[in-house]
């Protein structure tokens, strides 16, 4: 008997180690090959082998259910806030240097048009809001802080509009995702509720939106990234305001192809991994123009990251148009001023998440 | 390459074993000699060229020492050369040591490229060839020196007890299966308990000062403790686990004793092999020149935790342990057993004093707060942080690294134990490649 438990177990043993092995080099031969070629090959190779592994992602999810058995919180940056049901992408140690070029950059477009009207608005990620929830050996930005200091450090014409303070009063609703790391509509209107009037708008307040629930579900970046499940998934909300304008047309450009629509939102989103292309069609768009029906309403230049696009919706009654650029998507060698005339516009309005704003490449932009 | 990494157990081990079931036995040290040597290379070119200098040094004055026992006039050429090799070993070890003693976390002072255990493996031979053992042939000495699955903390091997079952390994399903559960056991440990508690530990480092609170302080040593222990101990059964799979006999590498009140008997139980060797080519020599046993057992204590922590915390730490010891033993050494219940206590009480002592005077910067502070400020965030962050790691490294799960399952009848280990193995397969693609 012990012998056959002896022969099971190195059978067991070596079938595992040779079946995890060819498995691995079958599904990622093209990876393990040039990575053998770079010059850190060892640890190339390594990391070519992890993400080739059979069912990787099935294993990420039993470390981190394992390694939270075991009292583990965070996993790859990503805090598990277990009070708060939600996952919280940790920000510390921001990039300062990178954060100030880009306040630089937003001075220097500001002065090729400097009698447009100019905003910014730096938004605190969830790592800022729920910073008293992480431990403190996490070391989280402080995130009021750093955009205080770098709205100071910003062209004095260019009016800053502070929404931190509105999005932590409401910090208990659902304005962030509870598995990715973007803001929700709500954490948007916040926002905008805060900041519309400074715009020179009269705000809707709420009860003017009808809410659609999408009733798609979805785990976000941060759970792929983390491995836990033990979140309660998102959903998508649409807000649509039931006075002043209507969307005539959008078209958005990702990847140098220009999509036609008729609204702000888009169904085939909800079918993409990255559910957060329901607004605007794509996450990763470098333009999108939005044409509204209030044409006697100004035109707004919009340059920010992804944030925006959830922001846009609560814009249309305000706008005749909105000319969203991103800049870290347009082709390489382009520039804002090759896409628009800052001249054509009203009003320009910089949006980025902080996070964003600190490894943006604005600069040259 | 590190024994628990992916290309390790995914790659590397399955088709070395393949290759090395296929060789004949009296080969197999040339194919465990290539392997070191690609181990070796992996880490860096230059490694395996340092490697092959001293090799080559140790080689040459083995064989000049063996040759020339026979001739009185080239004694004094032997002396030169076993000298100067000494000093060529301990500069090796200095150089390699040092590397983890500057470093204050557990596990990236452990991972080393094994230059220290190679140290003492030369030493070892070059220490047992001039008492009189045949000397090896480049392979044997090769496949001895560098033997891969100890470059890390061990077992450090002594020549005169190994060189033997280096001539012809017979590889057998016995000891490959025992080999098997060790290894994989190891790194169960490894993984799953000590780099847990390191990252823990250097989440609570990585606090400014002011932020650890006494209590905080005294946990994250025990942390910290627990960390360093449970990762020799699975470094060193991944070793004695890889060497059991190759046919190669290697006694157990760490003894556990939940009631074993010495102090010399804990410190030695924590890696036997070293304990060993420290007896062998420190203590005996020392008894034989000056017959003084504290004093030898004072140097072997310091050269013990300087192996563990290389610097100026590793020597306060080993002089401390070795002044208890040293009156542990003269307060013991007239007792006859059994020993009065005073004598018990104190050696108890000494040895975990000493313990949280050692591991403070070894963290200095981070023990520091402990001594400062009262254990009454349990109540704040840094501590509730830790204590949910570790406790289960530390409960099970209590039972497990520590001595109460072995203790128990000694004195049960563990007959069935045997049915189970499949189907454990194969949980902890599969958590242990979690985590190494995970961490």
């Amino acid at each position: 008997m012990r012998r056959l438990i002896e022969v099971i177990t190195v059978v067991l043993f070596f079938g595992f180690a040779a079946v995890g092995g060819v498995m691995t080099v079958l599904g990622g031969r093209g990876e393990l090959a040039a990575s053998a070629e770079s010059d850190e090959s060892a640890a190339a190779f390594q990391q070519a082998a992890s993400e080739s592994f059979p069912m990787s992602d099935k294993m990420l999810v039993l470390y981190a259910r394992c390694a939270h058995l075991f009292g583990q919180r965070s996993f790859g940056g990503v805090y598990h806030d277990a009070d708060g049901e939600r996952l919280i992408d940790v920000h510390s140690g921001l990039d300062t240097d990178a954060a100030y070029a880009s306040c630089e950059a937003i001075g220097r477009f500001h002065r090729l048009a400097p009698t447009l009207p100019a905003y910014v608005m730096l938004v605190p990620t969830a790592s800022g809001i729920y910073r008293e929830h992480l431990p403190d050996t996490l070391g989280a930005d402080d995130q009021q802080k750093i955009i205080d200091e770098l709205y100071y450090a910003i062209d004095p014409d260019v009016t800053p509009l502070d929404v931190f303070g509105s999005l932590y009063k409401v910090r208990d609703n659902y304005i962030y995702y509870r598995t990715d790391d973007r803001w929700t509509p709500q954490g948007a209107y916040a926002a905008y509720a805060a900041s519309i009037q400074k715009l020179g708008g009269t705000l809707y307040s709420v009860q003017n939106y009808d809410v659609e629930y999408t009733h798609v579900e979805f785990l976000g970046s941060l759970a792929d990234r983390s491995g836990v499940r033990s979140v309660p998934s998102d959903r998508i909300n649409a807000y649509r305001c039931k006075f002043g304008s209507y969307v005539k047309s959008c078209d958005v450009t990702h990847d140098g192809v220009t999509d036609n629509r008729t609204s702000v939102y888009s169904r085939s989103g909800l079918t993409k991994a990255d559910k957060y292309s329901f607004f605007l069609g794509a996450s990763d768009l470098s333009t999108a123009k939005i044409v509204t029906t209030a044409e006697s309403m100004p035109k707004l230049l919009l340059i920010g990251s992804d944030y925006a696009h959830c922001f846009v919706p609560f814009l249309l009654p305000h706008y005749s148009e909105i000319m969203l650029i991103d800049p870290d998507d347009l082709p390489e060698g382009k520039n804002v001023t090759d896409i628009i005339d800052p001249k054509d516009y009203d009003q320009v309005l910089f949006l980025c998440d902080l996070e964003s704003f600190s490894k943006s490449k604005w600069e040259g932009k | 390459m590190t024994l628990y990494s992916l290309i390790y157990l995914f790659f590397f081990l399955p088709v070395f074993m393949g290759v090395y079931r296929l060789t004949p036995a009296k080969h197999r040290r040339w194919l465990i000699a290539a392997a070191n040597l690609a181990v070796i290379a992996s880490q860096g070119i230059w490694g395996l060229a340092v490697y092959g200098a001293d090799l080559a040094a140790v080689y040459v004055s083995g064989r000049v020492i063996a040759d020339s026992r026979a001739r009185p006039d080239r004694i004094k050429l032997c002396r030169i050369l076993f000298a100067s090799d000494m000093v060529l070993q301990a500069a090796m070890f200095v150089f390699f040591a040092k590397g983890r003693g500057a470093d204050l976390a557990p596990l990236s002072g452990i991972a080393v490229a094994g230059g220290a255990v190679i140290a003492l493996h030369f030493v070892s031979y070059l220490a047992d060839v001039w008492r009189g053992h045949e000397p090896a042939d480049i392979g044997t000495l090769t496949a001895y020196s560098a033997f891969f699955p100890v470059t890390g903390v061990g077992p450090v091997l002594r020549y005169r007890r190994t060189v033997k079952i280096f001539a012809a390994p017979k590889v057998s399903f016995r000891k490959l299966g025992r080999g098997i559960w060790l290894y994989v056991f190891g790194l169960a440990e490894f993984l799953l308990i000590s780099c847990r508690l390191s990252d823990v530990w250097q989440e609570y480092a990585s606090l400014p000062v002011k932020s650890r609170g006494g209590a905080a302080a005294w946990l994250s040593l025990l942390i910290w403790y627990g960390a360093f222990m449970s990762g020799i101990s699975g470094l060193l059964y991944m070793g004695q686990g890889t060497a059991m799979m190759m046919g190669l006999r290697v006694r157990q590498p760490v003894r556990r004793r939940l009631f074993d009140s010495s102090l010399r008997s804990r410190l030695g139980g924590v890696c036997v092999h070293l304990t060993m060797w420290i007896r062998d080519y420190i203590c005996s020599p020392i008894i034989r020149l000056t017959g003084r046993k504290l004093l030898a057992s004072a140097a072997g204590t310091m050269f013990a935790l300087l192996w563990f922590s290389f610097g100026w915390e590793g020597m306060a730490a080993g002089a401390a342990a070795a002044a208890v010891m040293v009156l542990q033993l003269k307060f013991t050494s007239g007792l006859k057993e059994p020993r009065p219940i005073t004598g018990a206590v104190f050696t108890k009480l000494a040895a975990a004093s000493v313990g949280g002592v050692l591991a403070a005077l070894s963290l200095l910067p981070y023990g520091m707060p402990a001594f400062g502070l009262s254990l009454a400020d349990i109540d704040n965030e840094v501590f509730n942080y830790l204590l949910e962050a570790s406790w289960l790691p530390l409960l099970t490294a209590l039972f497990v690294t520590g001595s109460v799960l072995p203790t128990a399952l000694r004195r049960m009848n563990t007959r069935w134990l045997i049915f189970i280990l499949p189907v454990l193995e194969v949980i902890a397969l599969v958590l242990c490649s979690a985590y190494m693609l995970n961490r």
